[in-house]
């Protein structure tokens, strides 16, 4: 498994808010094609670590970063490196959905066409099926493209974020709790398309659901206080981890 | 730190594998001496209380798929439930084999005593003292205790072997023993299978405690903590 092809990387990565470090010399690679889980108790530093992988830390004010995040081997935070292109190929999905007051279908066609990925009509019609059928949206809301987006469900509206952030066909996708807000049915079809979704991409996720780590994930990553405790194959982790730490929080025996 | 539900059930299921542990050690402790004394009443004891090992068995598997559903455990957690149910299976299993002895020290009482009687108590001897070890292997969550009882396993099997061989030369010279030799020979395996039956719960401790698979590995050297 681990002669997979590193598609991300962090070395020594430190954040800083102001004077309070809240992320500490963190390391950890990210294989392609794979799902990467990042677990551990609140303020440990997941979002803000999640958030540095596309530069949307940059616009937290106050804050500051030292380390090296790479993409390809290409350092994220060298000066050659467009941020708008980085958060295309790095895109992100947050805890809750948060679609633009636009139809279904501009929520999906807004940054393509940003980008310039398609112009004709017809081109985007297609780009933004493909992009719903990937994220398992078509099928329910096919028919209904000029409705407004938060007209949907919260499990559809999830799934139309992760639609809009799939049509930039990004490399890495990134998402800090996207199932957090969601009943289980919902959840679940998130899970599956998780699963679906790696052949294509890589992912990062961070959730708060052990299950949900064990479930959708190859590799997890532990975080406690700003620092990474272990990292491993997510088998190994959830039947044997190595720090005693992990053990007490996997199995809820934790402070 | 007050325990949590969770540890409430946990202990539960740890309490009741060790009275399968107590009982079954006493069963098998019983047969041997109800082999060794000539002693029918004995015997019928063992056979009568099998039933009692076969409803805690039942209720580990009822505790253990309780756990699994409502707490999906995970880490030594997870590897202690799955642990402790295939533990209650293997004890079942020497229960059974403490009956088997006792139906055929019955039999055997009928006539008098082989001398061959001998070596199976030695044999039942080291069998019952493999599983002794492997209830303190289990109590104290040690590993490498485990790996030796593991270790034992071979001597037993070999114990047996020769027996078998003694028993088999003497039906062929003297045909009047046959019939106690076959209870003799089916008493030695039961004994053996004692050993094998220990060794997996060995295996299972050390899973327990250690995560590592050591099941069907042919050389129990290689682990060692
Ligand atoms: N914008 C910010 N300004 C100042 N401090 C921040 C900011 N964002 C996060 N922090 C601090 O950094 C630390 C890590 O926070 P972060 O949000 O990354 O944790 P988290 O692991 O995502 O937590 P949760 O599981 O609750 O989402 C916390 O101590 C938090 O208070
Ligand atoms: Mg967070």
């Amino acid at each position: 498994m681990n002669d997979a092809q590193v598609k991300m990387a962090t070395r020594e990565l430190n954040v800083y808010y102001g004077e309070h470090r809240a992320l500490q010399d963190v390391s950890i690679p990210f294989y392609a094609h794979q799902v990467t889980a990042l677990i551990g108790p609140s303020g440990c530093g997941k979002s803000t670590y999640i958030r540095c992988l596309n530069r949307m830390n940059d616009l937290v004010p106050n804050s500051r970063i030292e380390g090296e995040v790479y993409l390809d081997r290409e350092e994220i935070y060298s000066t050659s490196m467009d941020a708008v292109e980085l958060r295309r190929r790095v895109g992100m999905v947050f805890q809750k959905p948060n679609p633009f007051p636009k139809s279904v279908y501009e929520n999906v066609a807004y940054a393509p066409r940003i980008h310039g990925l398609a112009r004709k009509g017809t081109e985007m019609d297609q780009l933004v099926e493909t992009s719903l059928r990937k994220a398992g949206l078509w099928e329910e809301v096919g028919d209904r493209l000029s409705l407004p987006a938060t007209s949907l469900s919260g499990g559809q509206q999830q799934r139309l974020c992760i639609a809009r952030a799939l049509a930039v066909e990004p490399e890495v996708l990134l998402m800090d709790e996207p199932a957090s807000a969601l009943d289980p049915i919902a959840t679940q079809k998130i899970e599956d398309l998780i699963y679906e979704l790696k052949s294509r991409l890589t992912i990062i996720i961070v959730t708060h659901n052990m299950q949900q780590a064990s479930r959708v994930s190859d590799r997890t990553a532990f975080f406690y206080m700003g620092e990474v405790v272990e990292v491993d194959d997510t088998q190994t982790l959830f039947t044997r981890p190595s720090k005693k730490q992990t053990e007490e929080y996997i199995t809820g025996r934790f402070g | 730190m007050p325990e949590t539900h969770f540890e409430q059930e946990l202990e539960k299921l740890e309490v009741t594998i060790m009275r399968m542990f107590t009982l079954t050690e006493r069963s098998l402790n019983k047969a041997i001496i109800a082999m060794g004394e000539r002693d029918d009443d004995r015997a019928q004891e063992v056979i009568e209380e099998d039933e009692q090992l076969n409803n805690l068995e039942v209720e580990v598997d009822d505790i253990t798929l309780h756990i699994l559903a409502l707490w999906q455990p995970v880490a030594k957690d997870l590897r202690f439930i799955t642990g402790c149910s295939r533990i209650a299976t293997n004890l079942e299993r020497i229960g059974d084999q403490a009956t088997n002895i006792c139906e055929r020290v019955l039999m055997l009482n009928q006539k008098p005593k082989l001398d061959l009687m001998n070596s199976v108590e030695a044999l039942a001897e080291k069998a019952l003292t493999m599983f002794r070890n492997v209830i303190g292997a289990f109590s104290d969550q040690d590993s490498e205790a485990a790996m030796q009882v593991c270790r034992t396993d071979s001597d037993v099997d070999d114990m047996n072997i020769r027996i078998m061989r003694k028993l088999i030369d003497f039906m062929i010279t003297e045909n009047v023993i046959v019939e106690r030799a076959v209870h003799c020979i089916i008493i030695a395996n039961a004994l053996e299978r004692v050993g094998d039956l220990s060794t997996n719960i060995g295996e299972d401790v050390v899973f327990i405690s250690r995560g590592i698979n050591v099941k069907h590995c042919d050389n129990y050297d290689r682990f060692s903590f």
